[in-house]
């Protein structure tokens, strides 16, 4: 797996192997649990940031009842918040663990970049339709076409993230 | 309905929808093959050849998700994956029975990309016999 590096990461590749060498990082991949629980930890946090926004998004989507702003901003998005701080710990040191291996790996690569476009297409959403106070004009089609937009963008970048997150295992 | 407060409720979504189950079925059957197998193995290690090679072990990972070892051979050196350290242990291959330096014969499947890499399939060292996998699949 490690053999087949898709980025030459030049000064950096130095960067990847001092965090693969960190004691904490050596902690991670040789205690023998460690790495499952992690792994756990990991899919909780998915399930914390992923089932919100799926939900959210197939409301936006009309598929589902609709979810009033209050509850869309006050219930969902802390669940989100959490997971993605969950995840961005558990991930990080499963990262650290094997961290020269993970920066070559496509999968990885890809999962990440996957992971800013989700990250930037909700920033848009949340600065176009919910931090203003501004409702969506009701009989003007396009505010609802941008919002729909943003929301099946938002579900296929997320699952594509969990897809690629699934498929560092199986390629590279 | 209450009016919608970010999409409404249209013909479109709910084609939308469909498409989206159908590719969330779609990716839950082409991905519950592999993941019954464990990781990469099969799609790794070519399941039809198991190769045997007899030489001295160094530069032991014991490490997760997957240990790596190399054997030095008359016939060079080979890289060996095997599974995380909990499953090997819990088979009796330990960290302390799998050291650098140790004469071991191990049988595997070999890459099938052609690398000089096996996936273990049974180890013989310092006396022992210990199978590992059955099979790659």
């Amino acid at each position: 797996m490690a053999t087949s590096a898709v980025v030459d990461w030049g000064a950096w590749a130095g960067l990847w192997e001092a965090i693969a060498a960190s004691p904490i990082a050596r902690t991670v991949a040789e205690a023998p649990w460690a790495y499952p629980a992690l792994e756990a930890v990991h899919l909780l946090g998915i399930a914390l940031l992923v089932g919100p926004i799926l939900v959210f998004d197939l409301s936006v989507l009309g598929l589902t009842r609709p979810i009033d702003r209050a509850t869309a901003q006050g219930l969902l998005l802390p669940f989100v918040w959490v997971g993605f701080a969950v995840n961005v710990v558990s991930g990080g040191l499963l990262f650290a663990s094997n961290a020269v291996e993970f920066a070559g790996n496509p999968a990885f690569l890809a999962k990440i970049a996957l992971i800013v476009v989700a990250g930037l297409n909700a920033a848009v959403f949340q600065a176009r339709f919910t931090a203003s106070a501004a409702p969506l004009a009701t009989g003007h089609a396009e505010p609802q076409r941008l919002a729909e937009a943003g929301a099946l963008l938002s579900l296929v970048t997320w699952v594509a993230v969990l897809v690629a997150g699934r498929l560092i295992a199986y390629v590279g | 309905m209450p009016a919608h407060p970010y999409g409404r409720t249209n013909r479109v979504g709910t084609v939308i929808a469909r498409a989206f189950a159908l590719c969330l079925a779609m990716i839950a059957a082409t991905m519950a093959g592999p993941s019954v197998a464990h990781h990469s193995f099969v799609t790794k290690y070519d399941g039809q050849r198991v190769v045997t090679l007899k030489g001295t072990i160094g530069a032991v990972s014991f490490t997760n998700p997957h240990i790596f070892f190399f054997i030095s051979t008359a016939n060079g050196t080979w890289r060996v994956e095997t599974e995380s350290i909990p499953k090997v242990a819990g088979k009796g291959l330990t960290e302390a029975l799998l050291q650098d330096g140790a004469e071991a014969t191990v049988t595997g499947w070999p890459a099938r990309d052609g690398s000089a890499e096996v996936g273990l399939k049974s180890i013989t060292i310092k006396g022992r016999t210990i199978t590992i996998r059955t099979t790659a699949r």
